[in-house]
């Protein structure tokens, strides 16, 4: 599991992801994403090749886009692969964290139109 | 001429000439390596059976999810997996010698409140996804039976 690219821009982080946010996969990576995400700004996360979650890689998700609401600030998803989808419909996480299917829908929604 | 008795019947085909079973144990107390080394091997032989790719997602979900939960919190010496793809899907057996647990009883995913456990939201997701659960217990054992 990667984080393949990182952009801080000034309005918001963008962070893409790949690989299987399996256990072992969000292992590997939660520390620094949390530590990346975690600037005050809005976080916009790329899931486009990401082709496999689970819990503990919903549970990454939702642990940073809870600790981006007390600051104020929101985390997006970008468009997750079809069966991703269908995980992440089946967690509810739609409830917590708005997923799009294009990077202008999100910015959008991040600048609140 | 020889007849194939098989060849007007699909049921009796697959009886004839059933999927392979696939069974591998392990030792969950060895941490999370033991989902991949009994994962895998399910889905290579559900691949090569002719399950689409979004069996074979729902397959690598649930094994994850419930492996993890025995690695995580059954205390469990012995975890073994029993798996074959048939003509209603993909079978799964899961049996370990940890604490009682029914994953049939797990709560429904729920979004109130504080992040749900581990093993909570995991759970629920195999519930969700499974076309079929069932739970014994039976000789000091967790059995779990899926079909995906």
């Amino acid at each position: 599991m990667k984080i393949i690219h990182l952009e801080k821009g000034p309005d918001e982080t963008r962070v893409a992801l790949e690989g299987s946010l399996d256990a072992q996969g969000t292992g590997e990576i939660e520390t620094r994403f949390y530590a990346n995400i975690s600037h005050g700004q809005n976080a916009l996360v790329d899931l486009s090749a990401v082709d496999f979650i689970a819990s503990l890689g919903i549970r990454m998700l939702v642990t940073a886009a809870r600790d981006l609401a007390r600051r104020g600030t929101k985390l997006v998803l970008v468009r997750p692969q079809p069966l991703v989808a269908r995980t992440l419909d089946d967690a509810a996480l739609d409830q917590i964290i708005p997923w799009f299917e294009s990077e202008a829908d999100a910015r959008l929604y991040l600048a609140g139109e | 001429m020889v007849r194939d008795p098989t060849s007007r019947d699909p049921s009796r085909a697959q009886r004839a000439h059933p999927n392979p079973t696939v069974e591998r144990t392990d030792d969950p107390r060895t941490g999370i390596g033991v989902v991949d080394r009994l994962s895998l091997p399910v889905l290579t032989q559900f691949a090569r059976s002719g399950a689409s790719d979004e069996a074979l997602y729902s397959t690598r979900l649930v094994l994850e999810e419930l492996l993890m939960n025995v690695v995580r919190h059954s205390g469990a010496t012995r975890v073994r997996v029993r798996a074959q793809w048939r003509t209603n899907g993909g079978w799964l057996q899961i049996e370990d010698d940890g604490v009682p647990f029914d994953p049939t009883e797990a709560p429904p995913i729920s979004i109130e409140g504080s992040i749900p456990p581990v093993g909570g939201r995991g759970i629920a997701l195999v519930r969700r996804t499974a076309l079929h659960l069932s739970y014994e217990r039976t000789n000091d054992a967790n059995r779990v039976v899926v079909i995906v």
